[in-house]
């Protein structure tokens, strides 16, 4: 049965698997920094993480995993952007797209702490916020129903994501500052 | 981690980029910017990661890697599962486990040890999480039915019932966006289960209680056993934090204002009913529920079969206030009077000779003694027909006129109905002017029957539904504290064989 997926045996599968939990949060990362739309994020993500496991046979082991993956991922948010006949924006321009990836790997936080940090700000936003979070991030609505359910315009959905994420920044930042002090 | 400060320009591009509505010469000057400025750079990079952050679990590829490496196993086993576009309800820890046996301590790792622990008669809005799956991060939304959560780190058991849409933030921490909940939670002292609503944040201390967000109005906590810490989300009120004993209870308005409830308990679901209604909510036993249904809106002395449903109320009565909840079966309605005045109004415009009033309840004692069921208008005019829990927790029938032998009152059954808390009861009361008998049933069973001296035809005209309200202050509320499910009127006597029938075929257990 293994035959049908390509470089994929039951023997390194948990080997593909580990390497693939280690880079999952970079890999997420990057992929939103290049199509941050949550429709196309995840459309990439997921292709990106099939390409890798159908294809893992032609990583070189002696390399570090995550520079391939992110080439992988680099490539299908590229094939995705021509077929949606989008500009790709930060993908033009590799020496921007390269420095911020280089300088963000220099101070990397631990991610169980920030994703420990957003959920405890999360519990602090207003309750029409929240709402807001879960139908544009979870439930990935489109901004125009949104808009109508909010009794607001699309103008006003796109205001209240700024102010929201400028808010959750505010407040990880304090988590954060408060942890180091103690 | 650097957290530089943007200007106003900065941030509205960042924005604007992360939205995807960045115009050419906006991004050509956003670039120009990340370019020169490495605050700049800093500064895009913490608000893109928190995006990432925030789709989160929505990102995740483990559904599809889980599927690909099922097929590659088993591809006759899993041909049918469908390789869906929406994502893993628990993302990656469920590929984990599925293709390595590794979730555990992926996802303990993570931080979520929530699993669901039971359904009954769920249906979810989107994937459905299987029974043991591990819920982290993502709303969930069961449509009907119930399920029950377990909450290892407070060793605490959940019970949410449909409608309801939550969230399990943390190992101790539950969004409960709509719907109610009991829960039991034994380790409270070490750790205390929270729970958020719109209105409210609720801390448990190691005891028993229940939240019921209720749209438009507010949370409400209740609290059956040991002590509960509750205070109101809304910006601008009193935020400190009220202490709340067994047997009381608060409603955090939707303004922010705070106020002392009655008790509730036999409205809501506790988890040794779960059991029961598991049994009960089988495919079978709905069917023959529906069949029994289709006969009794064929019989030609039917007045009125009242389901609640949203199609069924308009045409038969005005809402006035009360709420829509789940009724006894998954994804059916019954009717819950929460506040003064709450009734619908209801008009059968019929004289009867013979009358059998039917409901399915579940009843609390409350503050006025008497549980409306069926109230008409005109008391004082002979025939008109009051139906409740009286004072004394019976069961009564009252027609204006009526005129029992010796005794001053009104007919009621001998045994009492609120001492079955917490559960559904049936009662039904057969009137017979001809005969001059009253006869009452509980679930299904005969009670008694009452002989009168005098007894008028009913007159079945305006009326309310789940209270009595009106102008005098003596009468100002009479409203049924719970739910009110199925409420069925003829203009015949039933027999007690047939009432028998009907709640051997409608009983949710």
């Amino acid at each position: 049965m293994d035959e049908s997926v390509p470089g994929f045996r039951s023997d390194n599968r948990s080997d593909f698997l580990s390497r693939f939990l280690e880079i999952e949060t970079s890999l997420y990362r990057y992929v939103c920094a290049v199509a941050p739309v949550p429709q196309d994020a995840r459309d990439i993500v997921q292709e990106t993480a099939l390409a890798l496991w159908e294809h893992d046979d032609r990583y070189d082991r002696s390399r570090p995993f995550l520079p391939w993956a992110l080439r992988v991922a680099r490539n299908k948010a590229r094939q995705h952007a021509e077929k949606a006949g989008r500009f790709p924006r930060l993908l033009e321009d590799e020496a921007l797209l390269d420095l911020i990836v280089s300088e963000g790997e220099e101070h990397r936080g631990n991610a169980d702490d920030q994703r420990v940090h957003l959920q405890q700000c999360l519990g602090k936003l207003r309750p029409d916020h929240f709402r807001l979070v879960q139908g544009y991030y979870w439930q990935r609505k489109e901004v125009e129903p949104l808009a109508d359910e909010m009794e607001t315009t699309v103008e006003g959905i796109y205001k209240r994501l700024q102010r929201i994420r400028r808010q959750l920044e505010q407040c990880i930042r304090m988590q954060e500052q408060k942890e180091a002090a103690s | 981690m650097n957290h530089p400060k943007p200007d106003s320009q900065l941030e509205a591009l960042v924005a604007a980029y992360l939205d995807g509505r960045l115009s050419d010469e906006d991004w050509e000057s956003l670039r120009v910017r990340l370019h020169e400025d490495r605050d700049a750079r800093d500064y895009f990079r913490t608000m893109s990661d928190l995006h990432a952050s925030l789709l989160g679990d929505s990102l995740s590829a483990g559904e599809t890697l889980a599927h690909r490496d099922a097929v590659a196993r088993e591809p006759e086993k899993v041909a049918a599962f469908p390789i869906t576009r929406r994502t893993a309800s628990i993302g990656f820890a469920a590929a984990a486990s599925l293709v390595l046996g590794m979730g555990a301590w992926w996802w303990q790792s993570a931080g979520s040890s929530v699993t669901l622990a039971r359904v009954a008669g769920a249906v979810f809005e989107g994937k459905t999480p299987a029974v043991g799956d591990r819920l982290g991060e993502r709303s969930i939304k069961i449509e009907s039915g119930l399920v029950e959560l377990d909450f290892p780190r407070c060793q605490a058991s959940v019970l949410i019932e449909a409608p309801a849409l939550f969230r399990v933030i943390d190992p101790q921490t539950l969004w409960l966006e709509s719907g109610r909940l009991t829960a039991d939670v034994q380790n409270g002292d070490e750790h205390g289960l929270r729970v958020l609503t719109p209105d409210s944040d609720v801390l448990d201390l190691g005891t028993r209680f229940a939240v019921d967000v209720v749209e438009g109005r507010g949370s409400e906590v209740h609290v059956f056993e040991g002590e509960v810490t509750a205070a109101t989300r809304k910006e601008g009120a009193s935020g400190e934090a009220r202490s709340l004993l067994e047997g009381e209870a608060l409603r955090l308005g939707t303004s922010g204002a705070v106020t002392e409830r009655e008790l509730r308990r036999a409205t809501f679901i506790h988890t040794g009913e779960l059991e029961r209604l598991e049994k009960g909510w089988t495919p079978q036993r709905r069917q023959n529920w529906i069949s029994a249904a289709d006969r009794m809106r064929a019989d030609d002395a039917l007045l009125a079969f009242v389901d609640f449903s949203s199609t069924n109320l308009p045409e038969l009565g005005e809402n006035r206030g009360a709420r829509t909840v789940q009724g006894r079966f998954p994804g059916t309605t019954a009717l819950e009077f929460l506040d003064e005045g709450d009734h619908v109004r209801f008009d059968l415009d019929a004289v009867a000779d013979q009358l059998t009033l039917m409901a399915w309840v579940r009843l609390d004692h409350n503050a006025t003694g008497v549980n409306s069921i069926y109230h008409t208008d005109n008391w004082r005019t002979p025939g008109q027909v009051h139906w409740m829990v009286a004072e004394g927790k019976q069961m009564r029938l009252a027609l204006f006129g009526q005129e029992m032998p010796e005794v001053r009152g009104w007919p009621e059954s001998q045994r009492t109905i609120i001492e079955d808390l917490g559960r559904w009861v049936h009662l039904a009361s057969v009137y017979d002017a001809g005969a001059g008998t009253v006869r009452f049933f509980i679930d299904g069973e005969f009670d008694s029957e009452v002989v009168l001296e005098a007894s008028p035809p009913a007159l079945l005209g305006p009326a309310q539904i789940g209270n009595w309200s009106t102008e005098n202050p003596r009468y100002r509320d009479r409203r049924l504290s719970g739910r009110l499910d199925e409420l069925v009127i003829l203009k015949r006597t039933l027999t007690d064989a047939e009432i028998a029938a009907w709640v051997r075929a409608g009983s949710p257990y």
